[in-house]
C-alpha cells in the first residue's frame, strides 16, 4: 500500500530559489532575536564572574547530557512586547525546553537572571504556565535552575494593570500547579542559585528537592528592604535566608552546594535516581531517512501565500523513505490524509492542499477514527485558508460537517502534534489542531499566519457592512466618508497582517516555538517520542505531594 | 472548468491561441488562494467565456481546447 512520493520539485527552478531566499531571510530574522537575547545575557558575564556565578546558559550546558538533543520552547516569547527591544529582553526570563539529564528526559527551566534580574512579568507567567501544562501532560520531571528578582512592577505588564494585581493573581496559579505536579508524582528538582523572594521563594519551596548554593541562595518571604518597611527589623539577606541558614536551621532545602557547578552536579545526581525512561518499541528498528533531502523544505513555501503548495512535497521530506499511504486520495484531493512513519513511529498525517469541503471534513473525521482505533498518533501539517464557503456547501451541511471534524480532533485519545506550515485561518485553524484544540505541541514555520480571516477579506467585510448600514439609514456617503471607509478598511487589512504574523504570534505563545523548516522531521520525531513515552510513564501519585516535614 | 466559486484574476490566453499541455490558461482566486487552470491537452483555445474580474461558479466552463484534428 505504502508508496514513495514522487517529487516534482525542481530545486534549480526560479520558484524554489526565490522561496529559499525568502525563508532563509526569515529564519535569520528569528535567529537575530535569539542572538540579541543571548547578547544581553553575555553582557552580564563580568558581573557574574565577580560574584563567582555562572551565566544561565552555562548552567544549562552543565545540566544537560553532552551530545543529547535539547529542544528549546518559546525562545522568542515576549519579542517586541512591553519594554522589549527587538528581542534584547525577550524569552520571558526563562530558557526552557525538553532535554536529557542523567539519561532522563526532563522539562528543563533555567531562569535567565541576566535579563532584568529574571523578574516575573506577564510573559514569564504565561510561559511558566504552559511549561507546567507540558510537564503534566507529558509526565516529565521538572528541573529548575532558579534565580529571580521577583515581580517586575515596572512597564512589563498589561497597560490596564499598572500595579500587577492581575499578574499577581494569575501568577499564583504557578504555585498551585507546582503542588498538583508533586501530588501527581511528577518530580520537581530545583536549584536555588540566588535571589528567591516571596513568590520566587515558593517556586523553590514547592519543589520536591531543593539544592542550596553557599553564599548565593537568598530565600525568604520578605527581603531586608520589605522587612524594614514592614516591621522595622534590620537583618542581612544572609541571616534572613542564606543557604547555610536553610541547610542547618530552617530545613528549607536538602542539599548544600559549594557553587553553581557543584549545585548542577547534585541536580544531575538526583535525576539519576529517578525511574528510567520508558523504552519505545521502534527504537530497536533501523530508521529509514526520507528519499528526498529534508533541507529542501527551505524552498517549498512561497512568499506569495496565495500560491498553492502541494503538501505531499513537504510530507516527502519529513517521513521515512518518503513513503506515504494516502487515504482516499481520489475522494477530495484538497484535504490530504495518510499514514507514514517519522523516525520509525507510525503516524496519521492530515494536511491541506485547498479549502476544507464537507467531503474533506468527513474524510479527515473518518481517518482520525481509524487512527484512534489503532493507537496511531496524529500529525497535522496545517496550511488551510479555512472551510469552503458558499450556498452550495452550506446546503451540503458545511457547518455540521466542520463541527464534526472539530469534535474528532478535540476528542481523539491519541497524541497530536501540529506544524503550522503556512495559512492557518478561520475555523480551519481550529479543525487542524492549533492551540485551541490542545494538541500536545504546536510548532510553527516562519511562514505561518494565524487569524480568523485574511486581512484583505476582513477589510472587504468592513466595507460591505458599513455600506449596508449607510443604505439602511438612507445616508448618501460623500467623498470624505468614502475615503474614510477606504482608509479604515486598509487599516484593518494591515492590522490583521501584523497580528497574524508568525513572530508576533510566537511572541504571544500562540505556539510552542518557531522552527527552521529544515528541522521539521527532527523536531516531530523528538516530540512524538515525548508524547508516546508519556503514555507509558507511571508516576506515583501522592495525595498532598511531597512535603518538607 | 472552475474548481470552485471565485473571481477570475488572470486570463493568460486569447481565443485561437495554441497551447501545450500544462500551460497556464486562467487563474481563479477564491478562499485567499490562486487556483491555476492549466491545459490538460495541447490544442487551440476555443469558447473562451470569461474575462478578468468575472465571478464564476464551481464547475462553470471557462474555455475549451480544440485538439489537433480540428485546427
Amino acid at each position: 500500500v505504502s508508496q514513495a512520493i514522487a517529487s516534482r520539485v525542481d530545486t534549480a527552478s526560479e520558484a524554489f530559489v526565490a522561496n529559499k531566499k525568502y525563508m532563509e531571510a526569515y529564519v535569520a530574522k528569528i535567529r537575530g532575536v535569539e542572538k540579541r537575547q543571548l547578547e544581553t545575557e553575555l553582557s552580564y558575564l563580568p558581573r557574574a564572574r565577580e560574584k563567582g556565578k555562572l551565566l544561565p546558559r552555562e548552567r544549562l550546558a552543565l545540566l544537560l547530557d553532552p551530545g543529547a538533543p535539547f529542544i528549546e520552547l518559546n525562545s522568542i516569547a515576549g519579542y517586541n512586547m512591553f519594554d522589549d527591544q527587538e528581542g534584547r529582553y525577550s524569552g520571558g526570563k526563562l530558557i526552557a525546553g525538553i532535554g536529557f539529564v542523567s539519561r532522563r528526559r526532563c522539562l528543563v527551566i533555567v531562569w535567565n537572571y541576566a535579563i532584568k534580574g529574571g523578574t516575573i512579568d506577564s510573559v514569564n507567567v504565561k510561559k511558566m504556565l504552559r511549561l507546567q501544562e507540558i510537564a503534566f501532560r507529558q509526565k516529565l520531571p521538572v528541573v529548575s535552575l532558579h534565580e529571580s528578582g521577583g515581580g517586575n512592577l515596572s512597564k512589563s505588564s498589561e497597560a490596564m494593570d499598572p500595579w500587577a494585581a492581575q499578574l499577581f493573581v494569575e501568577g499564583g496559579k504557578i504555585y498551585g500547579q507546582q503542588a498538583e505536579l508533586s501530588a501527581a508524582g511528577i518530580v520537581q528538582i530545583t536549584v536555588s542559585h540566588g535571589n528567591a523572594t516571596a513568590g520566587g521563594a515558593y517556586q523553590v519551596a514547592l519543589s520536591d528537592y531543593i539544592v542550596l548554593v553557599r553564599n548565593q541562595t537568598q530565600l525568604f518571604l520578605a527581603g531586608p528592604p520589605l522587612l524594614k518597611a514592614g516591621t522595622g527589623e534590620e537583618a542581612s539577606a544572609e541571616e534572613l535566608g542564606g543557604a547555610e541558614m536553610h541547610a542547618t536551621v530552617s530545613g528549607t532545602g536538602e542539599y548544600l552546594a559549594e557553587d553553581d557547578g557543584d549545585a548542577v552536579r547534585i541536580a544531575r545526581e538526583l535525576c539519576a535516581q529517578l525511574p528510567a525512561d520508558p523504552v519505545l518499541p521502534h527504537r530497536a528498528l533501523p530508521i529509514e531517512p526520507p528519499a528526498y533531502d529534508p533541507d529542501e523544505l527551505i524552498g517549498l513555501y512561497p512568499e506569495n501565500r496565495r500560491m498553492p503548495v502541494m503538501m505531499q512535497e513537504i510530507i516527502a521530506r519529513i517521513v521515512d523513505g518518503s513513503r506515504f499511504d494516502e487515504f482516499n486520495a481520489a475522494l477530495d484531493a484538497a484535504t490530504v490524509c495518510g499514514v507514514a512513519k517519522i523516525g520509525g513511529k507510525q503516524v496519521g498525517i492530515i494536511s491541506n492542499n485547498g479549502p476544507i469541503t464537507p467531503a474533506g471534513a468527513n474524510k479527515a473525521s473518518q481517518f482520525i477514527q481509524l487512527c484512534d482505533q489503532k493507537r496511531t498518533p496524529l500529525v497535522f501539517l496545517q496550511n488551510t485558508t479555512g472551510f469552503l464557503i458558499g450556498t452550495a456547501v452550506e446546503r451540503m451541511g458545511q457547518v455540521k460537517h466542520s463541527a464534526k471534524l472539530i469534535q474528532q480532533v478535540a476528542n481523539t485519545k491519541q497524541p497530536k502534534i501540529t506544524v503550522l506550515v503556512g495559512n492557518a485561518y478561520g475555523a480551519g485553524n481550529y479543525a487542524m489542531a492549533s492551540r485551541a484544540l490542545k494538541p500536545d505541541f504546536v510548532v510553527a514555520w516562519p511562514s505561518a499566519r494565524q487569524a480568523l480571516m485574511g486581512g484583505a477579506q476582513a477589510g472587504q467585510v468592513m466595507k460591505i457592512i458599513t455600506s449596508i448600514g449607510w443604505a439602511r439609514k438612507g445616508i448618501e456617503p460623500d467623498e470624505k466618508m468614502r475615503a474614510g471607509l477606504e482608509g479604515q478598511s486598509k487599516m484593518i487589512e494591515m492590522g490583521l497582517e501584523v497580528l497574524s504574523e508568525s513572530m508576533f504570534c510566537s511572541a504571544r505563545m500562540m505556539d510552542d516555538g518557531l522552527i527552521d523548516p529544515r528541522d521539521t522531521r527532527r523536531v516531530l520525531s523528538f516530540l512524538l517520542d515525548v508524547a508516546l513515552e508519556a503514555r507509558r510513564r507511571k508516576p506515583q501519585a501522592l495525595s498532598y505531594g511531597a512535603q518538607r516535614l | 472548468v472552475a474548481p470552485l466559486d471565485g473571481a477570475v484574476t488572470r486570463v493568460l490566453v486569447e481565443p485561437g491561441a495554441l497551447v501545450t499541455v500544462g500551460e497556464l490558461l486562467i487563474v481563479v482566486e477564491a478562499m485567499k488562494m490562486e487556483h491555476r487552470i492549466e491545459a490538460d491537452v495541447a490544442g487551440s483555445v476555443a469558447n473562451l467565456s470569461v474575462k478578468v474580474g468575472d465571478q464564476v461558479k464551481s464547475r462553470q466552463l471557462l474555455c475549451e481546447i480544440a485538439t489537433g484534428g480540428e485546427v
